[in-house]
């Protein structure tokens, strides 16, 4: 057994006899064990974690009876843009902005949040939040965000 | 060709796979919530997936490292590329406009970067097969 490329570790670990395929099914059968020992430490499903339920396509949104808008994206992109009437609303202005939106806000009117688009996920965050805080169901995020709204198939 | 060209593939290749999948299990959640995002499964087959594909890509980036089992990780590191390119070109065509989840929450990486950095990766897959000599009863 050459020594060269083997630096540390007991030898038995290397199982030398051991063909390619033998070592594909002992690395997915470790995997399974590992992820069966973390499923059972973890515990159930996390429905709660499920935020995509939330969710609603523009085509949708389009669909809803006068929803409020609110705008999730940093200030300086609020300020070059935004849909009118939204509302913007984060982590850092929550209190003040929240109590604007009160102002338009009735709990017959859903609210749709939206952020940047690709890839972000401050709109799930704070629509779940404003559901929390709200205590209503019909508060959701825009699939697509502001790149969707601005260039989407169904822009407004 | 000398050594530590030979090294740099599973190196590089190991090294993206153990922090993929080690960002992934430390916020489980996420990575459920990112499984979700595709809109191909739900329930408890997206917290299977979701448990383990970081399990897959910690264990296979890692037995990387091992020469005696570097032909087989990359064996199953390719073909976990390849699920995964069809997996992207699929949300792609269905218009899904996500994030791919590739490297826990703080990625952000779309669904278009992701298709072509994994490309790259099965690059570094095949080098990896190509100049991986040991045959199957080679010593370590």
């Amino acid at each position: 057994m050459g020594k060269a490329f083997l630096p540390w570790g007991p030898t038995w670990f290397y199982l030398s006899g051991m063909s390619t395929f033998g070592r594909v099914v002992l690395l997915l059968a470790l995997t399974l064990l590992a992820a069966i020992g973390h499923g059972l430490y973890l515990g159930p499903v996390p429905e709660e974690a499920a935020l995509d339920s939330w969710s609603v396509s523009l085509e949708a949104a389009r669909g809803l009876p006068n929803p409020l808008w609110v705008d999730s994206r940093p200030e300086s992109a609020y300020a070059t843009a935004h849909l009118p009437g939204a509302i913007r609303l984060d982590f850092d202005n929550w209190d003040q902005a929240l109590g604007d939106l009160l102002l338009e806000w009735d709990p017959d009117r859903s609210v749709i949040v939206y952020c940047s688009g690709n890839g972000c996920e401050s709109s799930q965050a704070i629509a779940a939040r404003l559901r929390e805080e709200l205590g209503v169901d019909s508060i959701f995020w825009l699939e697509g965000g502001w790149s969707k709204l601005r260039h989407g198939d169904h822009a407004l | 060709m000398k050594r530590w060209i030979i090294l740099l593939p599973p190196v590089l290749l190991g090294g993206f796979f153990v922090i993929s999948g080690g960002l992934k299990l430390a916020a489980p959640e996420e990575f459920y919530r990112a499984v979700l995002r595709y809109r191909m499964m739900e329930g408890e087959a997206a917290w299977a997936v979701a448990l383990l594909i970081p399990w897959l890509e910690v264990l296979a980036g890692g037995f990387l490292f091992l020469r005696a089992w570097r032909k087989a990780s990359a064996l199953v590191i390719l073909a976990l590329l390849f699920v995964f390119e069809a997996i992207l070109a699929s949300a792609f065509l269905r218009g899904l406009d996500i994030e791919c989840g590739c490297l826990g929450s703080g990625g952000g990486t779309s669904v278009g970067m992701a298709f072509v950095r994994n490309l790259f990766l099965i690059a570094a897959g095949l080098t990896i097969l190509r100049t991986d000599h040991t045959s199957d009863e080679a010593a370590p």
